[in-house]
């Protein structure tokens, strides 16, 4: 249990309101089993694989979003939920839901962490361990293109969390955050994979959380599918962003004018960069050269 | 209607349960039209009637009820039952074999009985240390866990824990090691009285 005094309004008072439920959030057993998963299974992969240096390095940040991710939805849903249980001792004190709601924004913050350092740790390992020369990522890519796919793993992580609290401050029902998850791994699946192979790729990149590396294909190659993966990172954070006011829409007493400019601002925001992230960047998929030791058929 | 009857009409949280089936056989339907993509969808299924058995032992009164005279033994041996809803759904599924996917029906049935054995007994075992609502967090934590072995399939050699077309014997092994666990967490969950 925190002791910490929360004023009654103000900047110091949402600053502490945010540094109680990040604390929540970084305590949470489920979130941090997911992160303990997140590099456990990295480590398995790196002592398990056969090849000198790491193999499909753009692929493995859905690694982290996935455990971390994934988790984080669950535990910042338990957190939201759990502050309803003194819903009416909670409403009688100064400051609305929305401001709680903000504050729970922050569960946000230990996720993004965790996120940032599964990627750096990535980047370290394959600074050490090196990659094949044939491999998508610096030297093949553009530098901007694997820091943005890098990061997403940090903004999925982060947006888990806030779609969490999303979650649990409209969906009332058990198991809703249940739903939330199962319902994020099929709308992300069906979302891209029809389209993957497909001449029109790019649309691919509406969903949560879309991949821009295949992984090794049988001949030796890896396919970079196409989309601006930089545009895309922002279109995540744009999502964060709208998960963070939908859930403080759910406060009837929130929706002003000036609260509603905004969520349709942020809103465009997201549609210009979804469209960015569609149209430029690279407009077919690519394969990169063969590597010789991963050809299996 | 005999007591057990009338007990779990009024004591199971049906709604839930019952979502989490509809979201099974919703996630079954996605399975006919995209079949490419059954191995993620098929263990989403599995999630859904996982979830669903993860609420069978929620009981907001369980502090009251869990020392009435019939006794707690009765009751989590009542609710057992209800696990046998999840399971039918995923039996249907498996049997239909949606999209003509190739499910080997014997091995699937496996794997699902398993995983609905080893949550059902969670949430008995939490229920017998007087945890009211165990499914709020263990429904979307074997959710989870039932999709996760998907992300490990194509970056390890050991290949994929929800096999399509074909099931290996150490997949079937370990899936026999997930049933027995799950047999075992029954067992002592299932035992008369409680463990505050």
């Amino acid at each position: 249990m925190s002791s910490l005094s929360v004023p009654a309004s103000g900047l110091a008072g949402h600053r502490a309101m945010a540094v109680i439920e990040a604390r929540r959030m970084a305590r949470h057993p489920v979130f941090l089993l997911g992160v303990v998963l997140a590099f456990v299974v990295l480590g398995l992969f790196l002592a398990t694989k056969k090849e000198e240096g790491v193999p499909v390095v753009l692929t493995l940040p859905l690694l982290g979003a996935f455990y971390i991710g994934l988790t984080s939805v669950i535990a910042a849903a338990r957190l939201t939920s759990s502050t309803e249980v003194a819903a009416e001792a909670v409403a009688t004190a100064p400051g609305t839901e929305a401001r709680r709601t903000l504050g729970l924004a922050a569960t946000g913050i230990p996720a993004f962490l965790a996120g940032l350092a599964f990627s750096v740790v990535l980047v370290v390992v394959a600074q050490v361990q090196g990659v094949a020369p044939q491999e998508w990522w610096f030297g093949t890519l553009p530098d901007w293109q694997v820091w943005s796919m890098l990061l997403m793993c940090p903004a999925a992580c982060l947006g888990g969390a806030l779609l969490g609290v999303l979650t649990a401050r409209w969906l009332r029902f058990r198991g809703a955050s249940a739903m939330a998850v199962v319902a994020l791994i099929v709308v992300s699946l069906l979302g891209q994979a029809p389209l993957l192979e497909t001449s029109s790729s790019e649309w691919r990149l509406r969903v949560p959380w879309a991949i821009f590396h295949t992984g090794d294909n049988a001949d030796g190659t890896q396919t970079l599918i196409a989309g601006n993966p930089g545009a895309y990172l922002g279109y995540m954070l744009a999502l964060c962003v709208l998960a963070v006011l939908g859930a403080m829409w759910h406060d009837r007493t929130a929706r002003t004018p000036r609260f509603r400019a905004l969520v349709a601002a942020v809103a465009a925001t997201a549609l210009v960069l979804f469209a960015v992230a569609a149209t430029t960047g690279s407009h077919d998929n690519r394969d990169s050269d063969p590597i010789p030791s991963r050809v299996t058929g | 209607m005999s007591a057990r009857l009338w007990y779990l009409r009024h004591g199971v949280a049906w709604l839930p349960v019952l979502a989490c089936c509809a979201a099974a056989a919703a996630t079954a339907l996605l399975v006919v039209r995209w079949p490419d993509v059954a191995g993620v969808l098929a263990p989403a299924v599995l999630a859904c009637c996982a979830g669903a058995a993860a609420f069978v032992y929620d009981e907001d009164a369980l502090p009251v009820v869990a020392v009435t005279p019939r006794g707690a033994g009765w009751r989590r041996t009542a609710r057992l039952g209800v696990t046998l809803l999840p399971m039918s759904v995923w039996v249907v599924v498996v049997a239909l074999r949606p999209g003509e996917v190739p499910f080997v029906r014997p091995g699937w049935w496996l794997l699902g009985g398993a995983t609905l054995l080893l949550v059902t007994g969670s949430a008995a075992l939490a229920s017998r240390r007087l945890v009211p609502t165990p499914g709020a967090l263990l429904a979307p934590v074997v959710a989870l866990a039932a999709v996760a072995p998907v992300t490990l399939a194509g970056m390890f050699s050991w290949g994929s824990l929800y096999p399509i077309g074909d099931f290996p014997d150490p997949v079937r092994a370990v899936w026999l090691g997930v049933a027995l666990s799950g047999a075992v967490v029954c067992v002592v969950a299932l035992r008369p009285g409680l463990r505050p």
